[in-house]
């Protein structure tokens, strides 16, 4: 059928947005692994008081046993999706009610398990129905190449939409998480992201959910040297406090993003000397060196 | 707020302008005599050369910080360092016991060379006492009588870079009672202030709108001042924002710039604060950002020749109506200044600083007279009205526009129809918005909502079509995955899970595969029903059948095939 032309209503609401706000926008897409698995519990070391069985499931093996009866008090404990939901929501929050940022942030939300599907467009976080951004699980497969792939067209998509309405954009952010080993081989897709990484044209926080998450080969969406230190340990979320945190440093990234002009792109922004919440940062762009400075003789 | 010495000399010449828009009356000088106004004698006189810059001999052991003293460098002052308000990447600037002072201190690496001390020492010799502009008034030692800092008038509000050069979202965050007037008299109050450096030959180098702070309308502060480029002193910062295109490069040294790159730089933040935050180079897909500002690739019209850059998207919506509502003049300046054929786009023939603080006054004395002028607003609903332009009221929206921003014609099946004529008024912004006809896609379960356009499509041409036709998403159809059995690319719609009963195994295989497994499966039901052998029952003495299903069955189980029949079997 020719010229059918259909979107979802976040996908109007953000073009309605971008008819009446032509300020620049930084796009972050949620790529969000919900196989089956994404249902299991993680339990601290020990807590675990009794089992009821073992079975096999999305590529590994599982205990049975009755959440409210077999925990030990004071263990932390929860399930995978529940704490994942949690911590996207009052990310998603912090955002929406950020004065400096609800109108420049549009996210996006990409689920993947057996097939990666778009669960919310891209949309303005000012306008965003943070009820309706859970994720539930799904399929026990984990078809991580295929979520990459939808993301990025995703973000391809949204990027071509700003260009088309002649707005600014910031580089877009890629917040990929997963709590398993992939059941497709993302090898290409990987390799995609590290291009785009290595070319300033995206920014990545890839993120293991859980003690089975592969971060060996998560690192691996870095170009060769790139990885944030300690990467393997500081970005995977196991224990509570982990997403806490997670979360808060994609936020202050984003923050500090945004505080600087777009026009500046991804140009290297030296520090302040000093650096606090009343003390405003008049440097916009580089120092030179004051070696520069001196060669100059 | 006076923070100043008393007026000298230059006040006189040229302090006493005024910034608003509210008594102009005496604002309608010619051009002639606006320019000959800021062609008087400079105090400094910009180098071509770099003045010396060497390390520094005494490099202070002691940087004093919150809490601790500075010292006049004539040791008749003292002043206790408040808590820190500013700093950059070579200093920290400190409030002060004295409400009207702040302190800037240097840190202890950018001490070791004496371009701060030598600049600082240069600066203060001259009196320079324009509005807004806090100059530095005094040197700052430590206790030891080393030089640390200067002695820099106080100022508030918010930066310019946080807040107009940031969008229309922030300028509602930080003014919210602001309008495109409020722009025009902060433009002018900044643009003059720059006028009246540039006069007396004082140059940013590279202008940096996080050090100028803005309280309202007419009262702006530039900061940092000692970053600036005075005389062979060169400016201490970049950014890529207002570097000129063809000094854009990743390895740039430290440089004197030129009065014609500072034009450049003055036209760029005019088109910044006209069209707030808009930045005038349209960003090619996956090029370097350099490459597009290199190319000089400008997204605006003028209409006639002068038509945007070929590789430029034509911005729809907001700009291109916030362009349309700037006064003619104005858009011919930027279009000549950023598009890479303009009159001024060369280096070396830009327009001069004046006419752009010139261009930005006119705009605001215009519009201060036009009232109820959709102009006035920060991001217009509609076009400018004027005595060419025929406006119509969209029937969706129920806005008024001009005629040449509705939909004419849609397509059917090759056929062009004008709707127009048809009597449809429907806007281009709603021709591509949310019409109330939708479908769920049976991938993915989302709902879509089709365009108004499309939905009048299906109206005009509703025989063609099937309205009901569509059952799955755009995104569902172009994605496609593996299938698990024959390993052939297909659509994830077509897609089909396959359970394996005896397995007990579910797997996505594509449609063929789907249907070749039915088939082997049936196959193998047809077999396992189909008669192995024939018996004898031991108890009854009645034939029974044996299929072989069962005759797998009791091999698989190590067991001899059953000598009584099946109800015999089932009796005991
Ligand atoms: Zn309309
Ligand atoms: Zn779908
Ligand atoms: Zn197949």
């Amino acid at each position: 059928m020719a010229n059918e032309a259909y979107h979802s209503s976040e996908y109007y609401r953000q073009q309605r947005s971008m008819l009446v706000n032509g300020d620049p926008r930084a796009l972050i897409c949620f790529c969000i692994d919900v196989s089956s698995s994404m249902n299991e519990w993680w339990i601290e070391d020990g807590g675990l008081l009794r089992t009821s069985g073992k079975g096999y499931s999305d590529g590994h093996n599982v205990f049975h046993f009755n959440a409210e009866t077999d925990i030990k008090p004071g263990y932390a404990a929860y399930k995978k999706i529940d704490k994942l939901n949690d911590a996207l929501a009052s990310l998603l929050s912090d955002l929406k009610y950020d004065k400096d940022l609800r109108d420049k942030v549009a996210i996006s939300i990409v689920v993947y398990s057996r097939f990666g599907k778009v669960l919310f467009d891209f949309l303005d976080c000012s306008n965003v129905d943070i009820a309706s951004c859970r994720c539930t699980a799904d399929a026990p497969e984990t078809a991580m190449g295929d979520g990459i792939r939808t993301a990025l067209s995703q973000i391809d998509e949204m990027e071509k939409d700003l260009r088309y309405a002649g707005k600014d954009a910031y580089t877009p952010l890629l917040i990929f998480m997963t709590d398993g080993t992939p059941t497709d081989d993302p090898r290409n897709e990987f390799s995609l992201i590290r291009e785009r990484v290595q070319k300033g044209d995206l920014h990545v926080f890839p993120l293991g959910i859980g003690d089975g998450a592969d971060m060996i080969r998560l690192r691996d969406m870095f170009p060769v040297g790139s990885a944030p230190d300690r990467y393997t340990e500081r970005y995977k979320m196991t224990m509570p406090q982990n997403y806490t945190d997670i979360f808060q440093e994609i936020k202050n990234h984003i923050k500090q993003r945004q505080s600087v002009m777009v026009s500046e792109g991804n140009s290297r922004q030296s520090q302040p000397a000093i650096e606090g919440q009343n003390i405003t940062n008049n440097q916009m762009g580089e120092a030179f060196d004051y070696e520069d400075l001196l060669s100059l003789m | 707020m006076n923070y100043f010495d008393k007026p000298n000399n230059i006040q006189k010449d040229i302090g006493n302008d005024t910034n608003t828009f509210s008594n102009n009356d005496n604002n309608r000088r010619p051009q002639e005599q606006r320019k000959r106004k800021f062609e008087s004698p400079k105090i400094f006189t910009p180098a071509n050369s770099f003045a010396p810059i060497a390390k520094s001999e005494r490099v202070p052991y002691i940087i004093p910080c919150q809490g601790q003293q500075v010292f006049s460098a004539d040791k008749t002052r003292l002043f206790t360092l408040g808590a820190p308000i500013m700093s950059d990447h070579s200093s920290i600037t400190y409030s002060t016991d004295n409400r009207e002072l702040f302190a800037k201190i240097y840190t202890q690496k950018a001490l070791q060379i004496d371009l701060f001390e030598n600049k600082a020492k240069r600066m203060v010799k001259e009196n320079v006492d324009i509005k807004g502009v806090c100059w530095p008034k005094a040197l700052l030692t430590n206790s030891y009588g080393e030089f640390v800092g200067i002695l820099v008038p106080s100022c508030s509000g918010v930066q310019l870079s946080k807040s107009v050069l940031s969008g229309t979202a922030a300028i509602k965050q930080f003014f919210p009672t602001w309008d495109k007037r409020d722009i025009c008299t902060v433009s002018h109050t900044i643009l003059d202030t720059i006028c009246k450096l540039q006069k007396l030959g004082i140059r940013f180098g590279c202008f940096n709108p996080a050090s100028v702070y803005i309280v309202n309308p007419t009262e702006v502060y530039f900061v940092d001042t000692d970053s600036w480029q005075i005389e062979g002193y060169p400016t201490l910062s970049r950014n890529v924002t207002f570097t000129p295109p063809e000094l854009l490069s990743e390895q740039q040294k430290p440089r004197l710039f030129n009065k014609d790159e500072e034009n450049y730089q003055i036209a760029l933040l005019t088109f910044m604060l006209m069209m707030p935050g808009k930045y005038p180079y349209a960003k090619k897909r996956r090029v370097d950002s350099y490459e597009s500002i290199k190319d000089m690739s400008f997204p605006f019209s003028l209409g006639g020749e002068a038509r945007r850059s070929a590789d430029a998207e034509k911005p729809s919506g907001a700009w291109q109506i916030v362009w349309d509502h700037l006064p003619f003049k104005m858009c011919s300046k930027f279009y000549h200044t950023f598009h890479a054929n303009g009159d001024f786009s060369k280096p070396g023939s830009r327009l001069k600083d004046y006419e752009w603080a010139f261009a930005v006054e006119e705009f605001g004395r215009h519009l201060s007279l036009d009232e109820n002028s959709e102009s006035r607003s920060l991001m217009p609903r509609t076009f400018r009205r004027d005595d060419k332009r025929e406006f119509a009221r969209c029937r969706i929206c129920n806005q008024e526009h001009p005629t040449f921003y509705f939909l004419r014609n849609i397509k059917i099946q090759n056929e062009k129809i004008n709707i127009w004529d048809r009597g449809y008024r429907v806007c281009l912004p709603c021709a591509v918005d949310q019409s109330d006809a939708s479908f769920n896609c049976k991938s993915c379960g989302k709902t879509f909502y089709y365009t108004n356009q499309t939905k009048i499509i299906h109206e005009i041409g509703r025989l063609n079509f099937d309205w009901n036709g569509q059952k799955w998403c755009h995104s569902c159809k172009k994605h496609s995955v593996k299938c698990s059995r024959c390993g052939t690319d297909v659509p994830v719609y077509q897609m089909q899970e396959y359970t394996d009963r005896k397995r007990n195994l579910k797997k996505n295989v594509c449609k063929n595969c789907f249907h070749d497994l039915i088939n082997e499966s049936k196959k193998e039901n047809e077999w396992r029903n189909g008669i192995y052998t024939r018996g004898a029952c031991r108890q009854c003495y009645q034939w029974f059948n044996i299929t072989n299903g069962e005759a797998e069955y009791f091999k698989e189980k190590g067991m001899q095939l059953p000598s009584r029949c099946p109800s015999c079997r089932g009796r005991r």
